[in-house]
């Protein structure tokens, strides 16, 4: 079991809290922490939504604490809303920022989206019309954050229920071209791309053969809810066969980029979980091996 | 149309009531087998399903009370009535006394349960406690170190997670057999007089203390900045005489932690 230590961003002799996140992990839910602490079981990294910690006090820091002696983590924002056209909440990233140097988060992940405007509140990844208009926008907010934060964030693709009139270029397009405006990375939710595959319609080999394999530092994985005339990327379910045939596609182009199961409601034993994580690991060995006729068990 | 109108609409589209989706709605395309109006409809209904989440994990009570459809029509009422305006998810809530208040006026089938405003502000206090900061203990050498001549002017603070009640219901048994004891007797008889308790975090977890009216009556005072020369003279008008040994208790519990002199705080 790898261990690290807070605060060790700041010390230069030390190997970079990014460097330990690899292989599958899984995002740390609340049910799980007093098994996962008394039990330390074998895996490799937390990814924690940032915004269930940044309390002032009573459990949840101490726990936190505790997590991150014991595994490395990364950090998962939902709260930033980047694509909305009021300021910054600077706030909140100061309230991130101590918090991530406090812990030694290896990074920030976001999603491209907005959460709020006009002071109101969602709490819901509503979707941008992908044109240039909110290309510029985007790509000026994420690099104000990275200055603030003086590292590189990763920006997830959105599942997405709408198609706005004013929409120009493609998902694909749009991640691409911010990622590169903005100089951030980006973390490739699977699931998300299937969803609009189907809701939308979009071109899933298109949309894998655009994406700029060197920025993709992060997967995700999760199941979606099928609600008849659309499906929801509710993360409820087990990871469906379709997702991990094209977890498949992905890996093939970035198969050492570190990859995560999200299950966030209808939560499962710990266990379940574990075993989600198995079937991603084993499509990334067969992969390695030179075996694409993987077996997901 | 510029990105920020589009936000605007979309925004009060999923805050304001169904009557303003007009001007958004023009601004989708239809997809594949989902039309405009159920594109918005997604958004709308996940959001409520979020929030209303959110409320049936601070009002377990109410909700018990109150059954799922109920509680669910208030839910969607209240969002509407009192939108989120902070990214802080834990934040959403704090108006639902209020807002159960106010329906009173409007609904004559909550007849029988007008204590639900007060249980409703028991479950926010009980939900808030979990999470505020961490005040330091009391600190005995600062005091010690004070002035005696002074001691008239010191003014006591509470703990960021403490708060105080008092209901005219018995609101702590009907809490008790909603929340922690459910399916247990639901028959309650008023109480004689006003009952008063404080919730505070003890460790890591929220608790609830029953209050005399003397600790009660002191403990507002101390909420209300008194000094420690005004706190007396409460003990002297109710014939208490035990006043310093009930603020012993108040810092032993951690009710009390911390003090002020004049206008420094400490
Ligand atoms: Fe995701």
């Amino acid at each position: 079991m790898t261990t690290i230590n807070p605060g060790r961003l700041n010390d230069d002799n030390v190997q970079p809290a990014s460097d330990l996140i690899s292989g599958v992990g899984l995002g740390l839910r609340s049910p799980h922490i007093n098994e996962i602490l008394t039990d330390l079981p074998r895996i490799p990294w937390f990814e924690l939504l940032a915004d269930n910690h940044m309390v002032e006090g009573g459990l949840i820091p101490v726990q936190l604490a505790q997590i991150c002696q014991h595994y490395p983590i990364t950090f998962h924002s939902v709260g930033l809303s980047l694509g909305s056209v009021d300021p910054l909440d600077f706030n909140y990233l100061a309230k991130l920022k101590k918090l991530m140097k406090s812990y030694g988060v290896a990074w920030l992940s976001e999603h491209c989206c907005f959460t709020s405007v006009d002071g109101f509140h969602s709490h819901d990844l509503l979707p941008l019309p992908y044109s240039e208009e909110s290309l510029s926008h985007m790509a000026e907010r994420i690099s104000q954050v990275q200055d603030f934060l003086g590292e590189q964030i990763l920006i997830e693709n959105v599942s997405s229920y709408m198609k706005f009139a004013e929409t120009t270029l493609n998902e694909s397009e749009f991640i691409s071209e911010l990622a590169k405006q903005a100089d951030c990375s980006l973390l490739v939710d699977v699931n998300n791309i299937y969803v609009n595959h189907i809701n939308q319609g979009i071109n899933i080999d298109d949309y894998i053969a655009s994406l700029p394999y060197d920025r993709i530092k992060e997967i995700h994985l999760a199941g979606f809810d099928n609600r008849g005339d659309y499906i929801l990327d509710a993360h409820n379910n087990p990871v469906a066969e379709p997702v991990w045939q094209l977890f498949e596609k992905l890996i093939q182009h970035v198969a050492d980029v570190p990859t995560l199961i999200e299950w966030d409601n209808d939560i499962p034993a710990l266990q379940k979980l574990i075993e989600e994580a198995d079937k991603a690991d084993n499509i990334i060995n067969n992969y390695r091996a030179g075996n694409l006729d993987y077996a997901i068990g | 149309m510029p990105l920020a109108e589009i936000q605007k609409s979309f925004i009060d589209s999923l805050v304001k009531p169904q009557s303003s989706d007009s001007g958004f709605l023009s601004q989708l395309l239809t997809v594949g087998s989902l039309d405009v109006n159920k594109q918005l409809y997604i958004y709308r209904s996940n959001i409520n399903g979020a929030h209303q989440k959110v409320l049936e994990q601070v009002y377990p009570a109410c909700l018990n009370i109150l059954g799922e459809d109920y509680f669910s029509q208030l839910c969607r009422a209240y969002r509407f009535q009192y939108p989120s305006t902070d990214s802080d998810l834990n934040n959403y809530g704090e108006y639902f006394s209020d807002f159960i208040v106010k329906l009173f006026k409007l609904d004559n089938s909550l007849e029988g349960y007008e204590y639900l405003p007060d249980l409703a502000c028991l479950e926010w206090h009980w939900h808030r406690s979990y999470y505020v900061k961490d005040n330091p203990l009391f600190d005995f050498e600062k005091l010690v170190a004070v002035d005696p001549v002074l001691h008239d002017n010191l003014i006591f603070t509470l703990n960021d997670s403490f708060s105080l009640h008092a209901s005219d219901f018995p609101v702590m048994e009907i809490w008790h057999a909603n929340n922690k004891e459910p399916g247990s007797e639901q028959e309650f008889s008023m109480p004689d007089s006003t009952q008063y308790f404080c919730i505070t975090r003890a460790g890591f977890f929220p608790l609830l203390e029953e209050l005399t009216t003397y600790e009660y009556q002191l403990l507002k005072s101390i909420a209300g900045n008194l000094a420690l020369s005004q706190l007396s003279e409460i003990s002297d008008k109710t014939g208490e005489n035990d006043f310093q040994s009930r603020l012993i208790k108040f810092i032993q519990k951690n009710w009390v932690s911390g003090f002020a002199l004049q206008d420094i705080k400490e």
